[in-house]
């Protein structure tokens, strides 16, 4: 079943095109990787999914349903979670805070009665708990619940916002460069992590620099170049093909 | 028709006084990010300052002169002390602190001046000259001609001069600047030294005109935030046509919709156009 | 530590209801009764200021729709004060929900003028609306609240006393809410739409549904507090809008310490008190004032309650 699917996605920025009609899908419990050099457009897409950025053209369909146009937070409730580059995490809020705001709203949301924490909003908020405490035990960080986040260190920080990510029980997972800038024991991990949770069914779409990690863990490879997509396949196809190894470097 | 043509003539002269203080406001935003609560107080205080000089027997050009610099001194010294500490930290800060300036400035001018209007009376400024039918003050014309003139000569300095360009670049990318060696600070010293000297040349030039008030300024500068946010933040033209279009159109509503609102017609027309334009009718530009 | 803090609550309990029976001047009782009304006026200023980060200036013109909503209910229509003190929140809070429905969509800087400029346009009503409001001269002779109370019968708010212990009850109803949203998950999402907007909406926090929520919540207490007011002075006039009134609340907020409760208390109570007791014309005060706020935000922009904070952090980290 496809979860993910772009069609012929357009984003231009003053005139310049990132993204130039890019047609791609992401399966029902793959790992897909997304790849390309340097401002080929691949977060760009990403933002244009989630709804960060409109889009120009073309279309994104999340379980076969039309949300191109819609809010940020509205695909957010639909089942589409994401982390940044760049880490984006509350740092004067502690790490359980973090946790508990990313399934909050997908929970359904009464103001009064969270205010007044009627009974349905304490077992909610309890669930909640329990939920972010088998994630913190999962990436071995539950002892750090109470700690601002800010404190944290930066593999920690990656790994907090790895499974803020995966609080809601999400239809997928779209990492903007997991292993980037971690080292590699770190990198281990969350491949580790990243398989485990593939076979508990969870679909993931990745953007990676790191070659030895999209070879090992993706099933299927989409490659950008200048906001089009120049290849698609598995890892070892991708290997050796010459549009993509002429993209990156260069002939 | 002839009314018509003098409630024209009048928004123009209005609108000349809106826009010079207004491109103030816009140039410190496009470059400091920072709302100048207190660009009307220049105002305020150069018409005080021109109406001192007067008193003293001086001629009014040099009246003038004395005011705008008195003013750009002034600006220097706000901006060195109360703004540019607050330069990188929330960007509520810089605002507040310009609007705590604003309160120290005009209740400062009420405890030194009282409340009471003052005025300068110049035969000249006075001249009633006949033109078609319409009538218009002398020192009207003057306001309108020195406003475009300086218009002009901002420009021409924003575009050719050094200085000018830099102020350009700073207004586009700030990290940019810093790493190409541009004095990011200096520039800033300008920018906020320039609004105030533009709101002093405003204050000066209707101090023959108008009472001379401590709240002169503020409801002023209320307006022209009007014209800012109209025109799109940081965009000079936009403003200075925003400015234009909300004198004219507050001097016909108070001739034919009512006198008792006169200072809520430019609100109701920013906030009319922010609805069905959130960034203006002119749009944000990138830079100044 | 639990027995600790039930017995300190006791005795703040204990000491706020004994006020009356100590504090024997006529005068402090007054000013102590206008530290209630600037507590809930600054704290539900504090929502949109500190909570929410957003900067606002029309919450004056708040505290004026509450008051004109419950004197001229009250002076015209026969409505009983229990009655007229809710609704004039809660027209505050409609009137926040359709300025906020255009304001809140735009950047921050137009968001403070346009605020700034409501205020003004409803001061322009209700000095020129002469029929409705008595204009420029205000509403004078405005009945003082009769309560009542099922089984005891009518309560009639006279005196000083009477005020007071109804100040007190709207003053910890205030605090309550705030405490107990600010500590829900309406709190937690406004925190994390302050702290970073893109983040929060990618986990699903509708940003502008909840800064519209924060602006009427705020609203709706300053509505409480400008009915208060005119009923405690029996006068209502348009000077309760005067630019005066921001500048004082955000002296109280920010030095205080914007986004946190004790702080916005002790700005409150501390700038009611002070320029009282500041024997100097109310130009020269507010030149002081105008220093006063420049001087917090440039050496102590937390504010009282964040150095506080700061305090109980470090000593906490230190005891492990």
């Amino acid at each position: 079943m496809r979860l993910l699917e772009t069609i012929e996605l357009t984003k231009n920025f003053f005139g310049l095109t990132a993204l130039d009609k890019v047609n791609l899908h992401v399966n029902k419990g793959e790992i897909v990787g997304l790849i390309g050099p340097n401002g080929s457009g691949k977060t760009t897409l990403f933002n244009c999914a989630t709804g960060v950025l409109p889009v120009t053209g073309g279309r994104v369909k999340f379980m076969g349903e039309d949300i191109t146009g819609l809010k940020t937070h509205e695909i957010a409730l639909k089942g589409l979670s994401r982390t940044f580059q760049i880490i984006r995490i509350f740092p004067k809020m502690t790490v359980m805070e973090n946790m508990l705001l990313s399934i909050q709203q997908h929970q359904g949301e009464r103001i009064l009665s969270s205010i007044f924490r009627t009974p349905r909003i304490r077992r909610l908020e309890k669930e909640a708990r329990e939920r972010a405490l088998k994630l913190l035990e999962f990436v071995n960080i539950d002892h750090l619940k109470d700690s601002l986040a800010g404190n944290l260190s930066f593999g920690q920080h990656k790994l907090l916002e790895f499974i803020m990510a995966l609080m809601p029980d999400p239809e997928i997972v779209l990492l903007d460069e997991p292993a980037a800038a971690v080292n590699p024991t770190m990198i281990k991990k969350m491949m580790d992590h990243i398989v485990q949770l593939n076979k508990e069914g969870y679909t993931f779409f990745i953007i990676e620099h790191n070659m030895d990690v999209v070879m090992e863990l993706c099933t299927r490879v989409v490659v950008l170049n200048y906001g089009e997509k120049i290849a698609e396949g598995k890892p070892e196809e991708i290997k050796n093909n010459d549009d993509v190894i002429e993209a990156y470097f260069g002939t | 028709m002839e009314m018509f043509f003098q409630l024209l003539v009048n928004g123009i002269a209005f609108g000349s006084i809106y826009a010079m203080v207004a491109v103030g406001l816009t140039i410190v935003f496009g470059i400091l990010e920072v709302v100048n609560f207190a660009q009307g107080e220049f105002y305020m205080l150069a018409a005080y300052v021109t109406f001192l000089v007067y008193l003293t027997q001086l001629p009014y050009p040099l009246a003038i002169v004395i005011a705008v610099a008195t003013m750009i001194v002034i600006g220097l010294i706000v901006e060195r002390f109360a703004i540019r500490p607050l330069i990188g930290r929330a960007w509520q800060l810089p605002i507040l602190s310009t609007l705590g300036i604003s309160i120290i400035m005009q209740n400062g001018a009420i405890v030194i001046w009282t409340p009471n209007p003052r005025t300068i009376i110049i035969d000249i400024a006075n001249l009633n000259i006949h033109i078609f039918g319409v009538v218009i003050v002398f020192q009207k014309l003057m306001i309108v001609f020195f406003a475009l003139a300086l218009f002009i000569g901002l420009h021409y300095f924003i575009q050719k001069t050094k200085t000018g360009k830099a102020m350009r670049a700073v207004s586009q990318n700030k990290e940019a600047c810093r790493i190409i060696g541009i004095d990011v600070p200096r520039i800033s010293s300008i920018t906020f030294a320039l609004g105030a000297g533009l709101s002093g040349f405003g204050g000066a030039l209707v101090a023959p005109v108008m009472a001379i008030h401590p709240v002169m300024g503020i409801l002023l500068v209320l307006k022209c935030f009007a014209a800012v946010i109209m025109g799109g933040f940081g965009n000079i033209k936009g403003t200075i046509c925003s400015a234009f279009i909300l004198a004219i159109v507050e001097s016909f509503a108070v001739a034919y919709v009512s006198l008792q609102y006169k200072d809520v017609f430019a609100f109701l027309v920013m906030i009319i156009i922010l609805l069905f334009r959130p960034a203006g009718i002119f749009g944000k530009k990138v830079g100044i | 530590m639990r027995i600790s803090r039930l017995l300190v609550i006791i005795a703040v309990g204990i000491f706020l209801l004994g006020i009356p029976y100590f504090v024997t001047s006529s005068y402090v009782m007054h000013i102590i009764i206008f530290s209630g009304i600037y507590i809930i006026f600054a704290l539900s200023y504090d929502i949109v200021v500190g909570y929410l980060g957003m900067l606002s200036l029309g919450h004056p013109a708040f505290y004026g729709v509450g008051g004109y909503t419950s004197v001229l209910l009250v002076m015209k229509l026969d409505v009983p004060y229990v009655i007229a003190l809710p609704i004039a929140g809660i027209l505050a809070l409609i009137v926040a929900l359709i300025v906020g429905f255009p304001a809140l969509r735009l950047s921050y800087h137009s968001f403070a003028i346009v605020t700034l400029a409501f205020t003004l346009i409803m001061r322009a009503v209700w000095i020129n609306w002469v029929s409705l409001t008595n204009g420029p001269m205000g509403i004078p002779g405005v009945p003082r609240p009769t309560i009542d109370i099922p089984f005891l019968g009518a309560v009639h708010i006279e005196t000083l006393t009477d005020y007071y212990y109804l100040i007190l009850i709207l003053v910890i109803i205030t605090c309550l809410f705030i405490y107990f949203m600010i500590h829900s998950r309406v709190g937690r999402a406004l925190l994390s739409i302050r702290e970073n907007e893109v983040l929060a909406e990618t986990l699903g926090v509708n940003a502008f549904k909840y800064r519209m929520i924060a602006f009427a919540i705020g609203a709706f207490f300053a509505g409480l507090a400008g009915s208060f007011t005119a009923h405690y002075i029996t006068f209502m006039g348009p000077e309760f809008t005067d630019f005066y009134y921001i500048t004082m609340l955000l002296i109280m907020v920010i030095l205080g310490g914007s986004g946190t409760i004790h702080g916005v208390i002790i700005g409150a109570i501390a700038f009611t008190f002070i320029p009282e007791y500041l024997r100097i014309t109310p130009e020269f005060r507010d030149v002081i004032y105008g220093f006063v706020l420049v001087m917090t935000i440039i050496f102590m922009p937390e504010g009282i309650g964040g150095k506080i904070n700061e305090i109980i952090y470090k000593r906490r980290v230190r005891t492990g």
